[in-house]
């Protein structure tokens, strides 16, 4: 399955990252080139293998349904770029 | 003895009969660091190292120090949030963060007394095997300073190496600690996934992630990996078992001890001194009772594909916060919020981050996903068995490290691929979360550190770090001794 100009595109904006010309067409060989790797993968027999997605498979890790104090919101506010009050500030969203 | 090569062990000792203070200590490792050129810190918090310095000196006058650690200089790769210390991950998207909580792992070390100097340099968000990702430069591998320290943990490496500090903490989501750990000549050690927190740890891949001690000495990992394991009810995977005293029982015998030979890592790709080197380890252990037991790990070959496929979905759905909102790098140029969005994580993540945020949202994306992210996990699987039935058959696994020494600057940067193969006998660790260490085991013809791996069962730190000792002392590697 090569990997064409199109699908770097396509991924740049569900990644919303954007590229030159120059750098879509290095990402297109690297790209490709990993891929090419990656895909032995698909020549493994995995009938019946369950997909492991937690080593040791902990379930449900919950804790007592309680208010607990958060973190002061003084101190989460002190890395926004830019805030008002107690609310980061964004561009406008909604018209 | 200069004091700035001593074990852990060893200082501890001059600390508490009061030979030494943790001040006069922590002064010559910040002039260390200061007149140092391998690049090995990103940040140095010199006031607070020398109050921590004051506080575990008292103690250790009053003799309520309880910690083998109190007093001890250590640094803190930069991924791990010390609170009011800037946790950048070697990023410009981070440059500016100052995380307004500690990392379990570093309410441990306060704890426990330990003075933290500062902040380790290491590849870009994790990413790398050589710390040629960083945005801050490059680590410079302190055996051969036109060598890289290995990676993504080359600061915290090079820190222990080059006697900046006597411990440091790294990470490790597909070889992370032990490869650096390999190539500078130190002790490195993964810890079983879900033994030590990763509340605190910025994350790269979650369930590959750990947090595992760079030290001098088998002992002091020991030591280290007491202080810094345990039971995190912030982290949803951390195992809520007994926990032992690691440094306890290190010396016994390894007459009747199983290792399990793989034959999938002497293959194709292993450099022949390498191969050599750890050949001798082995005898020293067969020399001394040990049985050597024929073992296959059959999808070794695979643990890369699944590695990176995983990793990097990890990746790209972790990553996905940093977006100029609510901390972190925001663009100045921007109409709207996609803009702000986009602009901010181009500029501000590096080449090889990209890379994997693009990777990995391919193959998250609709019709890719089963054929890249969910056979992957079914592989993993597959990689896990393999270690749980060879295990039926071995004690322990040893193996090199790395397939090769460390390379020079530049060496693997123009071809990723070649620069991913670094990591073929360390991914299959993190994929099966079993526990492994690498310890040093010779050097090459030029002079490079070779390092072996001991790879255990989940949960057998105690296994592996004893055999670690038993080779460290019978193999003529103890850190002063070399």
């Amino acid at each position: 399955m090569a990997v064409t100009k199109k699908d770097v595109e396509y991924i740049a904006k569900l990644s919303r990252l954007k590229f030159t010309d120059k750098e879509q067409e290095e990402f297109l060989i690297s790209f490709n080139q990993i891929l090419s790797h990656v895909d032995l993968i698909n020549k493994i027999n995995t009938d019946n293998i369950e997909p492991c997605s937690n080593v040791f498979a902990l379930k449900n890790v919950l804790r007592e349904d309680a208010a607990l104090p958060s973190m002061d919101a003084d101190k989460l506010l002190k890395n926004a770029p830019t805030k008002e009050d107690t609310s980061y500030l964004v561009p406008k969203v909604v018209e | 003895m200069d004091l700035e090569k001593l074990t852990i062990k060893q200082l501890s000792l001059s600390l508490k009969k009061r030979e030494v203070t943790s001040r006069e200590i922590t002064s010559l490792c910040l002039e260390r660091i200061l007149k140092s050129n391998l690049n090995a810190l990103n940040y140095v918090d010199r006031e607070n190292a020398l109050k921590d310095a004051d506080k575990a000196d008292k103690m250790l006058g009053d003799k309520t120090a309880i910690s083998p650690i109190a007093g001890v200089p250590i640094v803190i790769k930069d991924n791990i949030c010390v609170e009011d210390m800037p946790a950048t991950c070697s990023s410009k998207i981070l440059k500016n963060y100052i995380p307004p909580y500690n990392a379990t792992v570093i309410n441990k070390l306060k704890a426990c007394g330990a003075v933290i100097l500062g902040k380790t340099n290491m590849d870009e968000f994790a990413m790398g095997s050589s710390n040629e990702t960083s945005a801050f430069g490059n680590v410079l591998n302190p055996v051969d300073n036109t060598c890289v320290p290995g990676g993504s943990s080359g600061g915290s490496a090079a820190s222990v190496g080059g006697n900046l500090a006597y411990a440091a903490l790294g990470s490790d989501t597909g070889g992370s600690i032990r490869q650096p750990a390999a190539l500078c000549g130190v002790v490195g050690l993964k810890p079983t996934y879900g033994l030590v927190s990763r509340y605190g740890l910025i994350a790269f891949g979650s369930s590959l992630d750990q947090i595992g001690p760079f030290t001098r000495s088998v002992y002091d990992n020991a030591l280290m990996l007491n202080c810094i394991s345990g039971y995190d009810n912030m982290d949803s995977t951390s195992q809520n078992i007994k926990y032992p005293d690691y440094t306890e029982n290190l010396n016994g015998s390894i007459k009747g001890l199983k290792i399990g030979i793989s034959k999938e890592y002497y293959g194709e790709g292993l450099n022949e001194e390498v191969k050599a080197s750890v050949n001798k380890a082995l005898k020293v252990f067969t020399d001394n009772g040990a049985e050597l037991v024929e073992i296959s790990l059959p999808y070794t070959n695979a643990g890369l594909s699944v590695y990176y496929i995983i990793a990097c979905a990890e990746a790209t759905s972790n990553l996905a916060r940093f977006d100029g909102i609510k901390y972190g790098y925001r663009t100045e140029k921007y109409d709207d919020l996609i803009d702000l969005y986009v602009n901010s994580r181009t500029e501000g993540f590096g080449k090889e981050v990209k890379r994997r945020i693009m990777l990995g949202n391919y193959v998250l994306s609709s019709g890719y996903y089963d054929a890249y992210y969910l056979k992957a996990l079914k592989v993993r699987t597959l990689i896990k068995q393999d270690f749980e039935n060879a295990f039926k058959k071995c004690d322990l696994i040893i193996g090199p490290t790395s397939p090769c020494t460390a390379f020079k600057f530049g060496e693997k940067t123009k071809n990723p691929l070649s620069m991913y193969l670094s990591d073929v006998y360390t991914v299959t660790i993190n994929i099966a979360g079993v526990p492994a260490i690498s310890v040093p085991c010779g050097k090459d013809s030029k002079g490079l550190p070779i390092g072996l791996q001991i790879i255990g069962r989940p949960f057998d730190e105690k296994g592996i770090l004893k055999a670690a000792q038993f080779y460290e002392i019978a193999g003529g590697n103890l850190w002063n001794t070399k």
